[in-house]
């Protein structure tokens, strides 16, 4: 085999497809010819020596050019850690600046993380009322107050609006002014009537609240005066009239006062002799003497000869 | 999931009680959720919720069918802003501050940072996630933790989608040095 021939087949020895016969005639034309074998061990690689270069340089050419690459790793980084940075030459760079960059590695491993702790906040268990408490006010409710509920959502938020104070004050202003002072409207004068209305009914109110207080103190003394005669005259009705009966009920009274004396004897007598049926019926006598005397002085009307009413009976030893 | 959010929202626009109901338990925790990250407060989430719901029942009729998980958290989002600028022009009056504590009631209602704390792993995270900015937070929580695509971001955004996608890549990348920053070794802990 020639050299040229050799070097045409270099290619295909070294992949492998050459066939076997052309493949031994090869490598012997390799072993005989010391050009072409040591064109043969170089292209295999046999020859390459790592190359040793001192320690930073990567480093230092960078600096000096474009910077480090950590930025552009990071902006890649997501899509590294969620498999859609798809297996092109970034995946690669990626990889590559991976093996040799811890900041990123640890970043990128951080991330790869989170990617499974992030979702457990996705969803969070409310008490079990708020169901309830949404379905109250959705469902519960007929579909027409569906609107009623819109309307009164649209007025909260209007009047959660901080201007709202301002709003309602400039419109009142502009209803007020359209109503009683533009010079088209009918209740233009209406304030002023109502004004002139509202001082003669004060002073009427006056006048006829004056008349009626002096028609009243008028009775008020009417009344006192009379007062006054009615409690003098009946005080001296009542003082004349209690002292005449009280000395009227005395003499009424004082007209038992011999029997009472006769059975108070009687009740002495039946101690002395020791008869103690006499003495009990004298004493009876005696406290039936005491009690007519009191019923007289103290219940019983003043009866006197010409009044008819018949005598108390007295009582009987 | 879909296929069934989609049979029960066509169910909804019928009129179908049932379904409404079913459709209320299936989303109500997304939208509590996301209410929450927005708001920050329980009864403030929980109020909001029932908003969102009474209006997605009003407006079912406007509803074109592309989407209701979208159409729905899109809704939530807005009202959420909507809140947040009430806020912001007319703050809440603050409550006295009970001198005894023990008068004060019980809140009965689950505080999902609560929980969240109690699980070291969780509280990393949503420590790291409380430190981004407000737009990188939002789009934490609108791609990687709703799930939402690019496209119906953009839409709710009203932004492109190569800004979406680049807003997102340097969201995800903050958050992940914001969870460096505060346990190194997080990537290297074992699933818990």
């Amino acid at each position: 085999m020639e050299c040229t021939q050799f070097s045409d087949r270099l290619e295909a020895l070294l992949d492998g497809t050459l066939p076997a016969g052309e493949q031994t005639r090869a490598e012997a034309h390799a072993a005989a010819c010391p050009r072409c074998r040591e064109l043969y061990t170089l292209m295999r690689g046999e020859l390459e020596r790592p190359v040793e270069t001192p320690g930073g340089l990567t480093e230092s050419i960078l600096a000096r050019t474009s910077g480090r690459a950590c930025p552009r790793a990071q902006t890649l980084l997501g899509d590294h850690v969620d498999g859609t940075l798809g297996g092109g030459l970034d995946r690669e760079l990626v990889d590559a600046h991976l093996q040799r960059c811890d900041e990123c590695a640890a970043l990128a491993r951080v991330l790869n993380r989170l990617g499974e702790d992030l979702p457990v906040f996705a969803e969070l268990r409310p008490d079990a009322a708020l169901v309830d408490d949404v379905l109250a006010r959705t469902v519960r409710p007929a579909r027409w107050s569906a609107v009623w509920n819109r309307m009164q959502d649209t007025a909260r938020q209007c009047f959660a609006r901080p201007r709202i104070a301002w709003e309602a004050g400039y419109v009142t202003a502009m209803v007020v002014w359209l109503v009683f002072g533009a010079s088209w409207s009918p209740l233009r004068a209406a304030p002023v009537q109502a004004l002139a209305l509202m001082q003669q009914r004060a002073i009427d109110t006056r006048v006829a609240g004056a008349s009626a207080m002096t028609a009243v103190n008028r009775r008020v003394a009417a009344v006192r005066q009379r007062t006054i005669e009615v409690t003098v005259i009946g005080a001296d009705r009542v003082t004349s009239g209690f002292f005449a009966g009280l000395s009227d009920r005395y003499r009424h009274a004082a007209e038992l006062a011999p029997d009472l004396d006769r059975h108070l004897r009687q009740f002495a007598a039946a101690v002395l002799d020791r008869d103690l049926f006499s003495g009990v019926d004298a004493l009876r006598s005696l406290s039936r003497d005491a009690g007519a005397m009191l019923n007289r002085l103290l219940f019983s009307p003043v009866t006197t000869p010409d009044s008819g009413s018949v005598p108390e009976q007295r009582s009987t030893p | 999931m879909a296929a069934d959010v989609a049979a029960l929202v066509e169910r909804c626009r019928q009129g179908d009680d049932l379904a409404w109901e079913r459709l209320v338990r299936s989303c109500q925790g997304r939208v509590y959720a996301l209410a929450y990250h927005y708001l920050g407060g329980v009864e403030q989430a929980r109020d909001l919720t029932q908003e969102v719901f009474v209006r997605v029942y009003q407006q079912l009729g406007t509803y074109k069918g592309d989407g209701f998980m979208a159409w729905l958290l899109r809704i939530t989002r807005n009202l959420c802003i909507d809140q947040m600028r009430r806020q912001r022009a007319r703050p809440p009056a603050e409550d006295l501050v009970a001198e005894d504590n023990e008068w004060a009631l019980p809140d009965t209602a689950p505080d999902p940072e609560q929980s969240w704390l109690r699980d070291g792993k969780k509280r990393l995270v949503y420590d790291a996630l409380r430190r981004l900015n407000g737009p990188s937070r939002e789009m934490i929580l609108l791609k990687e933790i709703q799930g939402l695509q690019l496209k119906e971001i953009a839409e709710m955004l009203g932004v492109p989608i190569g800004t979406v996608k680049s807003r997102s890549n340097r969201a995800r990348v903050e958050l992940a040095r914001q969870v460096i920053a505060i346990d190194p070794s997080y990537a290297n802990q074992a699933e818990s």
